[in-house]
């Protein structure tokens, strides 16, 4: 993710990264560690600066949303910092569903929390995408997340818990999605709604080997379930609900990050994307570079192009 | 009705009765929708199938299953792979044998019947196209008179529809070529 926002960047694109994800993966990623440490003591105060921060006074039942400044990372490139009590509000989305069944004000402030304090961010800089990475599963915080989205991009390893996931993926955006269908339905007039509608923008393989110039024939195999699975599993499930949800192709890759070595651990000390970190190969730098360069065109296009089609 | 049913249909008509018909209508589908309870239409609304209610549309959801078979058919594969040669053909026909019949391993006749099913025109002769494929570098043999996709043919089928990308995998895979007969010349001389 670092990587794509730091291309799309490059291609004059001001990008928001919203670490939605308890762990605080994003955040550790980006951030030394014990600016990470100073930012998670004090988002609980009035000077916190986490996406938490922002939710506390709603979640704690004492006032509205906080409105917070995003960190700017790199020129173009902000973040929101995660936050582990973001698993507190976690807990508290199952309940907030149910809310919204029984149309309830505090449900639909709740489930569209998020929403308004990364939309409030996204105005107040300006910001052309926004990204949010998100823990890898289906719970509650990334129902509310991904009934966010307008599109949605899955990391694909070569591997088989990959091809499950894609499978859990596919079923659980369907049902959410018609969740969501009912819930706008039945909502009071006049209240901020999530547009409830992710599309499947596409899914980028990542974590095989090269030989040759080609995938090795052993993730070559994964590759080619991931691809018949992105298609039967998200494409036809998703436009069971509506044909605009996603295409009928199997060419749903966006682009493909093979492994880069010591590119990565240089990335994760530097806090750098992988074609800026000091040192490490430089043909491989390169190879980086035209990689997520070319993805973060793709994800440019397809989302212009969606825009323009409506 | 028993008397805390009674209490309970007070207590809901109370809270309802301050509220406008819309707003009642609403709330009360909100509650069949959290209890899902599914009523049964009355005649007016099971004749007008074209007005549905949240409820119904609930209750009317198909459940998805992990189990049904939502693959690509062999005829829609082929459309989207848009093989040009007849070599990439089969190699499409072995990728999708290989891939989504799970059949690795295969013979001509295989490859022959899996073209039928997919509607595709006929091979003047399918195994010189096999044979052709197997040329080309897109199958391997696998033993006992059958063929498998090589490496360089999955790569090559993963990449189509886009022609550049799959020459540019063909470009960096080593096919084996056999040696050209070297062909003898033979020069007249004319001068004495």
């Amino acid at each position: 993710m670092i990587n794509i926002a730091a291309a799309m960047a490059n291609l004059g694109k001001r990008v928001l990264l919203v670490d939605a994800d308890p762990q605080c993966n994003l955040t550790s990623y980006l951030v030394d560690s014990e600016v990470v440490d100073n930012w998670l003591d004090e988002s609980d105060g009035p000077n916190g600066t986490t996406i938490w921060s922002a939710l506390k006074p709603f979640s704690d039942g004492m006032g509205n949303l906080l409105r917070i400044q995003p960190t700017e990372r790199q020129e173009g490139v902000f973040l929101i910092p995660g936050d582990i009590q973001l698993s507190k509000f976690e807990t508290d989305l199952t309940q907030i569903w149910v809310e919204c069944f029984q149309r309830k004000l505090h449900g639909f402030k709740g489930v569209t929390a998020i929403s308004e304090i990364v939309n409030n961010a996204a105005t107040d800089n300006d910001i052309d995408f926004v990204f949010y990475d998100v823990g890898p599963n289906i719970g509650p915080l990334n129902r509310a997340i991904l009934l966010d989205c307008d599109y949605f991009i899955v990391p694909a390893a070569c591997d088989l818990f990959s091809v499950r996931a894609l499978k859990t993926l596919g079923k659980s955006l369907h049902d959410w999605i018609l969740d969501w269908q009912v819930i706008s339905q039945l909502a009071p007039d006049n209240i901020y709604l999530l547009p409830g509608r992710p599309t499947f923008l596409g899914y980028i393989l990542q974590k095989f080997r090269m030989y040759g110039g080609n995938i090795t024939s052993e993730f070559s195999a994964y590759a080619a379930r991931l691809e018949k699975t992105a298609y039967s599993d998200i494409s036809v499930v998703l436009r069971e609900i509506d044909k605009n949800l996603a295409k009928a192709t199997l060419q749903n890759k966006l682009g493909q990050v093979k492994d880069f070595s010591n590119l990565v651990p240089l990335s994760q000390t530097q806090g750098e994307p992988f074609f800026n970190v000091a040192g490490g190969n430089a043909t491989m730098k390169n190879e980086a570079k035209t990689e997520f360069r070319s993805i973060a065109k793709n994800i440019i296009t397809l989302t212009q192009k969606d825009k323009g089609a409506s | 009705m028993a008397d805390e049913n009674v209490e309970v249909l007070m207590t809901i008509v109370t809270a309802l009765k301050g509220l406008n018909p819309e707003v009642q209508r609403r709330t009360i589908q909100a509650v069949v929708t959290f209890l899902g309870i599914q009523l049964e239409p009355s005649p007016k609304e099971a004749s007008n199938s074209q007005i549905q209610s949240p409820t119904n549309e609930l209750s009317n959801r198909k459940e998805l299953t992990f189990s049904k078979n939502r693959d690509m058919s062999p005829k829609e594969f082929l459309r989207e792979k848009a093989p040009q040669r007849d070599i990439e053909r089969v190699a499409c026909l072995a990728y999708y044998l290989t891939h989504y019949r799970d059949v690795p391993h295969f013979k001509t006749i295989d490859i022959s019947t899996l073209n039928t099913e997919a509607a595709q025109p006929k091979f003047s002769n399918t195994a010189v196209a096999v044979d052709n494929s197997a040329k080309a570098g897109f199958l391997v043999p696998a033993g006992k008179g059958m063929k498998q996709i090589s490496a360089a043919g999955e790569a090559f089928i993963q990449a189509l529809p886009d022609r550049e990308a799959a020459k540019a995998s063909q470009s960096t895979t080593r096919i084996k070529k056999r040696p050209k007969k070297a062909t003898s010349r033979i020069v007249k001389s004319n001068s004495k």
